[in-house]
């Protein structure tokens, strides 16, 4: 449950606001000029804001469709990314968003349509453009909160040239599935061996129940993808990741797949040490990993054997064109 | 430890009574009382008042940041019935038009409301939230000394607009409006110093810094460099002991610093 909502004044009476707000009548309505008076404000602490997260209803101005990070394509001849919401419902340990808000609390800009207008501006005709929803917030975990899905399908439905990709960790997939599957949207799912979901991704539904949602989307025609990004380095890394894969590519069938991209845990420097911070009990943060430069991660040497084998892994369950290694060069 | 800043006499009597708190007779500037877990203050009306009794207070109990800080006492409301407790999730201060956002990350027996903060009494209750004339200042000063979340304001309703600020409430009154919450009062502020106990540094580094430090001397940014490296081995062996981490011989800091990197470099590899 959601104990408090701040409102910006400006989108108070906006009715995405209001429908929001109606389905959440006992919680606490405080009203607030900009966002920004909330999150991020110094002085506040992820770590305890975590514990129970306030929702922040607020208008997004400009720059809602930025280029995606080289890495991030699966593909696709352009590659772009938006955060229509910030945060996230679940604790990953290992997530980059603790170490680069201060405020915990989901951020919701409520102008979907600005969103979607830039979104339109950025297709190019005959093209495959590519729209990354997950990059600051899991795209379906707080669904039912923002109905973000229920307005993008529509939309997508009549540009065939967009292509959207919902990244989660969730098994909130009933917006989809109440709608006639489309061919340029696919739920990416991301998951990590079984033992670093228990130890790292707090709140996070169990393996068998997202493949149970991947699953469930696949046979309503729905096309699903797989993120092994970032790979945890762990006590028998290899048997761990193999599992996995043997886990869902036995009830996923191959032809729904779009795509599985690969990649590697890695942070600036200074995302790093407030996340050490944060946690300093988190063992995570220390094992294995290399400050090279700006950026923390598992020694290249590592990193590369880790990708390299995950690749060669998959190999065995899906085609190598629909396999994407994110090696950092 | 947990700050109580209040303003009046009155309203600390009940808290002194539940916390058996002590008063510090040689403290001249303000009342003080201090229990084993809690410290209180007295800090008379107004913003510079509760500004000034809140850093008195946190020099007092030793300048420790990400304690547990609450201004508790009465508010008027222009609605609200007299008896009514609220927790505040929003504080502004009427003349500077500031705004504060305390953080609430734990359930609280209380609703929430928003609270102006005036430089004198007001009996108009034009605005529809709490009134007081302290908790923007008291806010602002314990901020600095705590994150957000361990900073509350807690009001008990006082007077409204059918019964306004000037039938002034005998201490008596007072007495009887806050003593019922004081027991609820106790379970918040003890939930709030569980989520302070998450942020406070592993004992054991502390020890184990100071034994180190007795033997060799220690730059700044090597303490520092210490201290990091003493909590980095815990996060790998949750149950060491002190002793073991003070197990490192060497012939000088700079040594110490380099075998215990490596001996995290070591800890670190999975098995």
């Amino acid at each position: 449950m959601i104990p408090l909502v701040y409102v910006e004044e400006s989108v108070r009476n906006h009715p995405r606001t209001e429908s929001i707000l109606a389905r959440h009548p006992r919680a606490s309505v405080v009203p607030i000029e900009r966002y920004g008076s909330i999150f991020n404000h110094s002085q506040q602490n992820f770590r305890l804001q975590k514990q129970r997260p306030a929702l922040i209803l607020a208008n997004k101005h400009g720059h809602f469709v930025q280029p995606a990070p080289d890495a991030y394509g699966v593909g696709g001849n352009h590659n772009w990314y938006f955060s229509h919401m910030l945060n996230c419902l679940y604790d990953c340990r290992y997530c980059f968003l603790q170490g680069m808000y201060r405020s915990a609390h989901y951020l919701v800009f409520v102008n979907f349509e600005s969103f979607l207008d830039d979104i339109d501006s950025k297709i190019e005709t005959g093209k495959q453009n590519w729209f990354f929803s997950g990059y600051d917030a899991d795209s379906l975990a707080l669904e039912p909160v923002t109905g973000f899905v229920a307005n993008a399908l529509p939309f997508f439905a009549t540009r065939p040239d967009a292509w959207l990709e919902l990244r989660t960790k969730s098994t909130q997939v009933r917006q989809l599935l109440e709608h006639d599957p489309l061919s340029n949207v696919v739920t990416a799912f991301s998951y990590t061996p079984e033992a670093t979901w228990k130890a790292t991704e707090h709140k996070v539904p169990s393996i068998e129940k997202r493949i149970q949602a991947m699953k469930k989307l696949a046979e309503n025609g729905w096309i699903v993808a797989l993120r092994f990004d970032p790979l945890i380095e762990q006590a028998g890394f290899n048997d761990a990741y193999s599992a996995l894969f043997e886990q869902i590519f036995s009830q996923v069938p191959e032809s729904m797949i779009h795509s599985a991209t690969i990649g590697p845990l890695r942070m600036p420097k200074q995302f790093h040490r407030t996340m050490e911070n944060l946690y300093p009990e988190e063992s995570l943060f220390v094992s294995g990993l290399a400050q090279t430069n700006s950026m923390v991660s598992y020694p290249a040497e590592r990193e590369r054997e880790m990708i390299e084998w995950a690749t060669d892994e998959l190999e065995k369950h899906l085609p190598g064109n629909k396999i994407f290694p994110n090696l950092p060069s | 430890m947990i700050h109580f800043v209040v303003a009046f006499d009155a309203e600390a009597r009940p808290l002194i009574d539940h916390f058996k708190l002590k008063r510090q007779h040689h403290e001249r500037s303000f009342p003080v009382y201090l229990g084993e877990q809690h410290a209180l203050i007295v800090s008379g009306a107004g913003k510079i008042a509760s500004a000034a009794a809140t850093a008195h207070l946190h020099g007092l109990t030793g300048f420790q940041h990400q304690q547990v800080w609450i201004n508790f006492g009465i508010a008027g409301h222009p609605s609200l019935p007299v008896g009514e407790t609220r927790l505040c999730h929003q504080v502004i201060d009427k003349l500077s038009k500031q705004v504060f956002y305390p953080q609430l990350v734990i359930k609280s027996p209380w609703p929430s409301e928003s609270l102006f903060t005036l430089d004198e009494p007001d009996d108009s209750y034009a605005d529809d939230a709490l009134l007081d004339m302290e908790a923007s200042s008291f806010f602002a000063t314990a901020n600095r000394y705590a994150t957000a979340e361990l900073v509350q304001v807690v009001k008990v309703v006082s007077d409204n607009a059918e019964a306004p600020i000037n039938d002034i409430p005998t201490k008596q009154q007072i007495i009887e409006l806050l003593a019922p919450q004081v027991e609820q009062l106790k379970h918040f502020s003890d939930s709030l110093q569980q989520l302070a106990n998450q942020l406070q540094p592993d004992r054991r580094i502390g020890e184990a810094a100071a034994y180190y430090q007795q033997k060799f001397h220690f730059s700044f940014s090597q303490s520092e460099s210490l201290r990091h490296l003493l909590q980095q081995w815990i996060a790998l062996d949750a149950a060491i002991s002190t002793d073991e981490l003070c197990r490192f011989d060497a012939k000088s800091s700079r040594q110490l610093l380099e075998k215990l990197q490596q001996q995290i470099s070591d800890a670190g590899q999975p098995t």
